[in-house]
């Protein structure tokens, strides 16, 4: 009998391989008058980075969170706060920026991990409210103001001028978060992590310290969201820094982004922060072609409607759709 | 007494209020099977979880090899060589057949390669799951999931081995194949606790037992004599 072996190295990295091909080639295809796009992919690399911290929480360790947008706002106000009030370097103020939003997981995951599922989801809830109130009603942070002229963020070079100068920054963070969680899901660390979602009881007969796992993935989880941050205030907005981005609404946006791309997959946040993105944009561009413009509640009702039925046909999420159809291809 | 592998003391426990184990004492020595028999709601499970530091106790003292444990959590408790496999089996569902293996190993914090050895070996002595690695643990038949329990503990290789109610819902021809594996567990020298409402079956297997009655033991003794007692006949094995 042979061992049984392990997952081979080009089945765990060959999905990061392919995707650092096309971020690669993204910013230099011909988009002609689609040009627009562009700052637009770039955002979804944020949103990207955003919905795997989730897919690394909610879907490896069963943990939920609504209130992640509280830590995207930790991650921009501090780098932001540090670098426009304080006068740090940018360099230094991101260092502490996601140093931040990890500290402030590390001290309310403590309180809040102790929790079980409705009430996990409305304390991290609460959690994501009083953060983006304490921003919007400091003086520091400008409140409803904001912080405007930060420091902005290019790749060195000539290169930096183009407009690959931020999507290679923003894309460049999403790729190694991936890589990182294709890489975690394969680890004994992401096995004993699906154990606690599946069954805590059973995990820890097992010998796996469950609160501290789900502490380091809470963790974690903030610091990527802290790292979102850094780029949302250094590169994609270094011009003005409001707390719009910031409250409830984005939080509950990036759940749907895991949950609709799937939670059982490592690449389910890219999925569907790309599909969110890529729906909401086509709707309004169709909606623009048919001369239906500036009717904004019929784009939002469309919108609405096509999550539901992806969610109804596909509640696994779209990886495994995806993989199904991929099957019955190869089968014919 | 004193080189018993497991050693519980008094020990009393419960859910809030309601004190479920009113004092019990037991022992389980390397290379014994001791059954733990008794009623449904007699507290055998809450024994266990407790043994297995998922349940704290409220009074009483536990030991392993001859160290005190009490109040140790579960996941100290599974990484001094603790394992239960509890009522339900404790399976990951949503996880496949190899990576419930694989979890098995996790307290013993073995290298990837080490890891894949005992798993393949865990395999080959119980080939129902050799074909179906890949499969989500939720698919397999009641059957194969308990298989996959035992050979999960297979992988772990514990000293103590704490099975809550292993035969519980199975066909017969799978309930004989779990008492074959008990019997291996005490030939490989691990202390065997089996928590069983099938007395009779139990009894075969065990070396000892215990009879557990609204949380207190009312009786123990060698396989044997409580296999003649009269109490145990008339109460249990439904016989006269």
């Amino acid at each position: 009998m042979t061992p049984p072996r392990a997952p081979s190295w080009w089945r765990i990295y060959r999905g990061p391989l392919v995707l650092l091909a096309v971020v690669l080639v993204a910013p230099w295809l011909p988009w002609g008058r689609f040009g627009y796009l562009v700052p637009l992919l770039q955002l979804a690399g944020i949103y990207t980075l955003l919905a795997t911290s989730l897919t690394l929480l909610l879907g490896m360790a069963g943990q939920i969170s609504l209130g992640h947008a509280g830590f995207f706002a930790v991650g921009a106000y501090t780098a932001g706060v540090a670098a426009t009030v304080w006068h740090w370097p940018s360099g230094v103020a991101a260092l502490a920026a996601v140093l931040a939003a990890g500290l402030v997981a590390l001290l309310c995951g403590g309180m809040v991990l102790r929790l079980r599922g409705h009430l996990l989801a409305l304390a991290t809830l609460c959690l994501g409210v009083i953060l983006y109130e304490l921003i919007l009603k400091s003086s520091l942070t400008g409140g409803a103001a904001g912080l405007y002229d930060l420091p902005e963020w290019r790749v060195p070079g000539r290169l930096g001028a183009g407009p690959a100068g931020g999507f290679y920054l923003v894309w460049g963070a999403a790729w190694l978060a991936l890589a990182w969680l294709a890489h975690l899901s394969a680890s004994p660390a992401g096995r004993a992590l699906r154990a606690v979602r599946d069954d805590e009881a059973a995990a820890a007969a097992l010998g796996v310290d469950v609160f501290v796992l789900k502490l380091k993935a809470f963790v974690a989880s903030a610091m990527l969201a802290g790292v979102a941050g850094v780029l949302y205030a250094f590169v994609h907005s270094p011009s003005y820094l409001g707390p719009e981005e910031f409250g409830l609404t984005t939080s509950v946006l990036l759940v749907m982004m895991a949950v609709l791309g799937g939670l059982n997959s490592p690449w389910g946040g890219l999925v569907g922060a790309l599909a969110v993105m890529a729906l909401r944009e086509g709707i309004t561009l169709v909606a623009d072609q048919c001369g239906f413009s500036g009717a904004a509640r019929i784009e939002q009702l469309v919108y609405g409607l096509i999550l539901i039925l992806l969610l109804t046909r596909a509640p696994q999420g779209l990886v495994p759709l995806w993989r199904r159809v991929c099957c019955r291809a190869g089968d014919s | 007494m004193g080189d018993a592998r497991l050693k519980v003391v008094n020990l009393q426990a419960g859910y809030g209020k309601l004190q479920v184990l009113k004092g019990v004492s037991c022992h389980v020595g390397a290379g014994e099977v001791v059954a733990l028999l008794g009623a449904n709601g007699a507290g055998k499970s809450t024994l266990l979880r407790t043994v297995a530091g998922l349940l704290p106790a409220v009074g009483g003292r536990l030991f392993l090899d001859g160290n005190e444990v009490t109040g140790r959590p579960a996941e100290q408790l599974a990484a001094l060589g603790l394992l239960l496999v509890p009522e339900g089996r404790g399976l990951f569902p949503e996880m496949t057949v190899l990576d419930n293996l694989r979890l098995g190993g996790h307290a013993r914090r073995l290298p990837a390669r080490e890891l894949a050895v005992c798993v393949a070996a865990a395999a080959a002595r119980y080939p129902v799951l050799a074909g179906r690695l890949t499969e989500r643990a939720g698919n397999l038949s009641g059957g194969q999931q308990q298989m996959l329990a035992l050979a999960r503990a297979h992988v772990a290789a514990p000293r103590v081995l704490v099975l809550d109610e292993p035969s519980t819902g199975l066909a017969p021809q799978w309930v004989h194949d779990v008492f074959i594996a008990v019997r291996e567990w005490r030939e490989r020298g691990a202390a065997v606790l089996l928590a069983e409402q099938n007395m009779a079956q139990a009894l075969t297997v065990a070396d000892r037992g215990y009879v557990l009655e609204n949380g207190q033991i009312v009786l123990e003794g060698t396989a044997a004599e409580l296999l003649a007692s009269p109490a145990v006949r008339k109460a249990y094995l439904g016989g006269e």
